[in-house]
Parts: C-alpha cells; sequence; structure tokens
C-alpha cells in the first residue's frame, strides 16, 4: 500500500546550513497494518510523517502509494488529491493546529462537507457519540480539554472513512485514562495505522511491526515490534534505553 | 569577532539610514546591499518584499489619500518612506542571514539570556505555525472556501494570542523563581 525508496530529506537552518532529517530511507507497508515509529526526539518522526501525508515533498527518494508515485505532479491532479486526502488522514501533534471551525459540529462535518456527503448531520451524531463528545457539539472546540480536542480532531478525520492513519505522539497532551481509552480504540480499529511515538511502554499496545529511526536520521530497524521491544541490546543502541547507574 | 562586527556595522547603518533623508542617498546604499546580498540577492529581496508590501501599501495608499484631499504634494514622502522600510528590512534580512546573534551579543550576559528568550518563543511559534498550515493542507480536500479560511485564520490568530499570553506569564513565573526579578 505504502512504499517508500531511498528517500532523504533535510532541512535549512538560519545560518543557511542543512540539517539532515531523513537519509536513505526504504521501508513498505501493508494494507490494515498497524506500525510504530519509534526515534529519539529529531530522528525524523513528524518529518516521515509529513512525508507521507504529502505535505512535504523528499529531496531524494520515491513515494508510492497504491503504486502511484506521490508527488508534486500528482498532488496537483485534483481527482487524485480528493482521493488521497480522504483516504490518508493525519493526527497532529497538537490537535490545537488541526482546529479552525466555530463549534465541534462545524469540526467533524468539516471533511464531510468538503466531499459533499449526503448524510452529514447522521455522520457527524454518529461519530459524536462513539467519542463521547455528544454534548459538546455546539460548543466552540478551543473551549474544551486537550484530550477532548483530540477526540474531536480524531472524529473529523475517521468520519471520512479513511484508509490510512497517521498520528503523530498521540498520547503527548492524554492524561492516563485518555489514552488508554485511544489505545483500546486504535487497537480496534480496521485500518493502516502508523503511530510515531518515543513512549516504549505505548509502543507495545499500538502495533505488530515497528521501524526505528536513528539519532543520524537513518533507519534503524525494521521488523517485529515485539522482538525489538525485548531486545535490551537494540533498544540501548537506538538510545530508546537508558540504563541507570544505581 | 566577525560577528561583533557585522552587528556594530547593522547598528551604525540603522542609525544612518533613520536619520537621513536623502532619496539618492537611500537609494544608493540599497544597490549597495544588493551587491553585497551576491547570489542571496533574489532570496532577500523575496523576502524583504513579502514582508513590508502589506503594512507599506496601507501606509502609503493611505498618505496618498490624505495629501490628495488637503492638496499637498505627497510624492517625496512616499518614496522615502518605502524607500527607508525596504532598506532597513533588507539589511535585518542580510545581517541574520550572516551573524550568529548569539556569538555577537556573547559580550552582555542580560542580552544573550534576553536572545534566548525571544529565539526560543520565534522557534516554538515557527513550529506550531507551520503546523497549522500542514493541518489545513491535510485537511482540506477540495479548495478551501472563503468562510473556511476566516475561520482558519481568525482561530490561529486567537490561539497566538492566547499562547502569547500564557507564555510570558510562564516564563515571567519561571524567572522569577530562578531569583531573575530579586524580590
Amino acid at each position: 500500500m505504502i512504499k517508500l525508496q531511498n528517500i532523504s530529506h533535510s532541512f535549512t537552518g538560519s545560518q543557511n546550513e542543512h540539517i539532515p532529517a531523513l537519509k536513505k530511507i526504504n521501508l513498505e507497508i501493508k494494507e490494515k497494518e498497524k506500525v510504530v515509529l519509534l526515534g529519539t526526539n529529531g530522528s525524523g518522526k513528524s518529518t516521515l510523517l509529513k512525508i507521507l501525508n504529502g505535505l512535504i515533498y523528499p529531496e531524494d527518494g520515491k513515494y508510492f502509494y497504491k503504486s502511484r508515485e506521490l508527488n508534486r505532479a500528482a498532488l496537483k491532479d485534483r481527482e487524485f488529491n480528493k482521493i488521497f486526502r480522504k483516504e490518508v488522514v493525519f493526527l497532529f501533534q497538537h490537535p490545537d493546529t488541526m482546529i479552525f471551525n466555530p463549534t465541534v459540529y462545524d469540526e467533524i462535518a468539516f471533511g464531510l462537507r468538503q466531499l459533499k456527503v449526503n448524510d452529514v448531520d447522521e455522520k457527524v451524531r454518529h461519530w459524536s457519540e462513539k467519542f463521547s463528545i455528544a454534548k459538546y457539539l455546539n460548543t466552540p472546540p478551543f473551549r474544551l480539554s486537550g484530550g477532548e480536542k483530540q477526540k474531536v480532531c480524531l472524529a473529523a478525520l475517521l468520519c471520512l472513512e479513511p484508509e490510512v492513519l497517521l498520528l503523530d505522539e498521540p498520547s503527548a497532551n492524554l492524561d492516563p485514562r485518555t489514552t488508554g481509552w485511544l489505545i483500546d480504540f486504535l487497537q480496534e480499529l480496521p485500518l493502516t495505522i502508523i503511530t510515531a511515538t518515543h513512549n516504549l511502554h505505548l509502543a507495545r499496545d499500538l502495533g505488530e511491526k515497528t521501524l526505528v529511526l536513528s539519532e543520524h536520521h537513518e533507519m534503524f530497524y525494521q521488523g517485529d515490534l515485539k522482538a525489538f521491544l525485548d531486545n535490551k541490546e537494540k533498544l540501548i543502541a537506538a538510545n530508546l534505553l537508558h540504563v541507570n547507574r544505581h | 569577532m566577525k560577528d561583533k562586527l557585522f552587528l556594530l556595522f547593522y547598528a551604525a547603518a540603522v542609525i544612518v539610514v533613520t536619520s537621513y533623508h536623502n532619496i539618492m542617498f537611500l537609494a544608493g546604499f540599497l544597490v549597495v546591499m544588493f551587491v553585497l546580498s551576491g547570489a542571496q540577492f533574489l532570496l532577500l529581496f523575496r523576502k524583504a518584499f513579502f514582508a513590508v508590501v502589506f503594512f507599506n501599501s496601507i501606509i502609503s495608499v493611505s498618505y496618498l489619500t490624505v495629501s490628495l484631499i488637503q492638496g499637498h504634494p505627497w510624492a517625496q514622502y512616499i518614496v522615502l518612506i518605502n524607500l527607508r522600510v525596504f532598506l532597513l528590512t533588507f539589511m535585518g534580512f542580510f545581517i541574520i542571514n550572516r551573524v550568529n546573534l548569539f556569538k555577537a551579543l556573547s559580550f552582555s550576559s542580560t542580552m544573550t539570556f534576553i536572545l534566548v528568550l525571544a529565539g526560543s518563543q520565534i522557534l516554538t511559534f515557527k513550529k506550531i505555525y507551520d503546523d497549522f498550515a500542514f493541518a489545513l493542507k491535510s485537511r482540506v480536500i477540495k479548495r478551501a472556501q472563503t468562510k473556511d479560511l476566516h475561520n482558519y485564520i481568525s482561530s490561529m490568530i486567537c490561539f497566538f494570542l492566547n499562547k502569547s499570553v500564557n507564555n510570558s506569564r510562564e516564563v515571567t513565573q519561571a524567572m522569577r523563581s530562578r531569583g531573575f526579578f530579586g524580590d
């Protein structure tokens, strides 16, 4: 479903220096696979998710989505862009950046209205009930707590019935109870899910496959998640585990 | 040392450019800056142009309207103000591209401290601003309607205003906690 070939990307710093973000990344993700993207802060996890969502284009390498190369030209094709934006959705780390409608109802209905879906009202009510946010439908979303905003964003994305869900540190703003709820919810979703996190405790419950980025922005490991999490030496080498001196 | 000299040159140039009112002199200064910018000329020109075009257009049109109603001459003032603002902005981008401000201000711990605070705020805000833009791009399936763009811009402005107030409060509390205010 998703294939990356030799993807490299870098950013320009304030002094015009090149700051590498990803180096020669190769990966393949099958339909309905649940993948956990691990790596330390600054290893390139968010950049990789943005490339997968077609928000930035890699400097080098190729990205194939359902066998079609995804590049600037492909996303300029309006019909393909519409399909891609409906099928591949992205939950940003800070839900505030995704919220801009006057009410929770409008926030959830935003994508449905763009798609000119007939039963917008029915779908909004269904998803708001599923996320227990129906009582807030007339409330401005910015008045909600971090966890509730996260639920509004998820409802707004999932009501489009996407095929791929990209999540960037989804538990960063959540309390333990909401985090537990989110993990249960994600486990039951029949979608391809790619979750970026550096939280090893959560990682185990978020998928069956892992992609691990090194501090040098290279692919350090890809394969079975549980095997990786049980391998202390690999965790230390990837700088995901620290052994205390005492 | 190079960074300190560049910053000193910049400070002196700002004083000269803001206190000297000869259009030919300012135009000549701008040409010199263009030449000095070398290969980065187009990049800096574009940045400076887009940074001033909105604000300067409003000022120029307002001044022109009032001058025409009152029958006052307007051409010299409009050329002067636009030239000066563009030159100062171009110089600002030129110097930012060449000077490591941390090295340039290393002679004063207070200045370095203020720079760190300002820098961290700018970086945080820039990252969030980029995420706002990416989130809109990601969620827009068809072209966004004007109403959606109004909602998006107003929500972003509200977010940044709230965040600025909250951040300022937190930074002040953190500084007080670490004994910065001596109370």
